[in-house]
């Protein structure tokens, strides 16, 4: 469990949902959480069919989740950063078609919550369930950004400010896994680097 | 807006796919046709004028709606609903929507609407109502991620099968929209046509 008075979950919803981190509800949600866990560089968050299923609060360290392509291809899908709550999708949502697993490409801390944990949480309460559309519809948003910024963003522009988010990305993907992230062929992506 | 109680079969069984298999059961004395609404809309931009259309699942009867969004004062086409669909319309609530997501109709529409946070809906079916509001929030939540992997896979494979599967959307939705929406250029879309037309 979360250290007593350890509010870093209920601060980052407070954040998202504009509510003082002291709301009680806030605070109960935070306590369920295990944690801090400490990750080495390359270490996996979870496995693709893992059947235990968390939902994991970054604190700190980037990594990504990579999703299993219906071509068998496998393409680094969303960056996995500081405040960010990211999980399972298959697990939390029964049975969605992603086959997807999570590795931190760089030490760092996370927090847990079992998707089990998780769901009788909401089903019981009434305030958290008025949110989770709300604090929902904040990765909703970061979901829509990053497919129409892969669609109508400037290439050398995006890969710029994909630097800016996760510092010396170059250092920990290689340059095929960043290509598919760009959606781009390995050649293009090169190009796209150097023009940078 | 009016009451109906055809095609409510439809939206009942996509909302108990939504739910968790251990949910399901709370669907058995649902009496959905007391609660939704239906709306039927012109082709051009949706416009709620006037009906309250706020956390509302979705299911379209018939007609074919494009999800568009502003990227940076450009419109950019993210998704097609057709018949059978089901959607919320969290999508283009403003109080959600901070990408100036809106829906453009192509072709007349009427679908189902079932007000998930109405005091009547959450008194009459509360346990329902709990669990259908998680699952909505998840299903939102997780509604790009399909588009976002389509983008991953190989363009010109991708959209020939697209168009093989879609051709009826050619007679509906202007060519510049589709390529957009397939992340490929007017003249690439032209040749894959072609190409899908010419295979019969």
């Amino acid at each position: 469990m979360a250290k007593k008075g350890d509010l870093v979950i209920a601060s980052r919803l407070g954040q998202i949902t504009g509510m003082p981190e002291s709301t009680p509800f806030l605070m109960e949600f935070s306590a369920l959480f295990e944690g801090p866990i400490h990750f080495e560089a390359n270490e996996n968050l979870w496995e693709m069919g893992d059947k235990d299923g968390y939902l994991w609060y970054i604190h700190f360290g980037y990594g990504f989740d990579r999703i299993l392509l219906e071509d068998g291809t496998k393409m680094l899908n969303g960056m996995t950063e500081p405040g960010i709550f990211i999980c399972d999708e298959n697990s939390l949502l029964w049975g969605g078609p992603s086959k997807t697993d999570a590795i931190m490409y760089t030490p760092g801390t996370a927090y847990r919550l079992s998707h089990k944990e998780w769901k009788d949480f909401v089903i019981k309460n009434e305030s958290m369930r008025n949110v989770l559309l709300h604090i929902n519809s904040h990765f909703v948003q970061m979901r829509k950004l990053r497919l129409l910024k892969m669609k109508m963003m400037d290439k050398v522009e995006y890969w710029k400010y994909i630097q800016d988010r996760f510092p010396g990305i170059e250092k920990y993907c290689s340059q095929t896994e960043i290509a598919r992230y760009f959606g781009v062929s390995k050649s293009t992506m090169h190009r796209i680097m150097k023009t940078a | 807006m009016t009451h109906v109680h055809v095609n409510v079969g439809l939206l009942q069984d996509k909302l108990i796919d939504l739910l968790h298999p251990d949910q399901r059961g709370l669907m058995r004395n649902a009496q959905l046709s007391r609660h939704v609404h239906t709306l039927s809309l012109k082709p051009g931009v949706f416009q709620p004028q006037g009906i309250d259309i706020h956390d509302c699942a979705c299911v379209l009867v018939r007609g074919v709606i494009g999800v568009k969004h502003d990227f940076e004062g450009r419109d950019a086409l993210s998704h097609f609903y057709e018949g059978g669909d089901l959607f919320l319309t969290a999508e283009i609530d403003p109080m959600y929507n901070k990408q100036g997501s809106y829906w453009w109709i192509y072709e007349e529409v009427e679908m189902i609407l079932l007000p998930l946070k109405s005091k009547a809906w959450k008194r009459d079916n509360p346990q329902l109502a709990s669990a259908l509001n998680v699952q909505a929030s998840l299903m939102a939540a997780y509604t790009y991620q399909q588009y976002i992997n389509n983008l991953g896979l190989d363009r010109k494979s991708h959209s020939l099968n697209w168009l093989k599967s879609n051709k009826r959307l050619l007679t509906l939705v202007p060519r510049a929209d589709i390529a957009n929406f397939l992340d490929i250029s007017k003249s690439s879309l032209k040749t894959f046509i072609k190409t899908v037309f010419n295979d019969g």
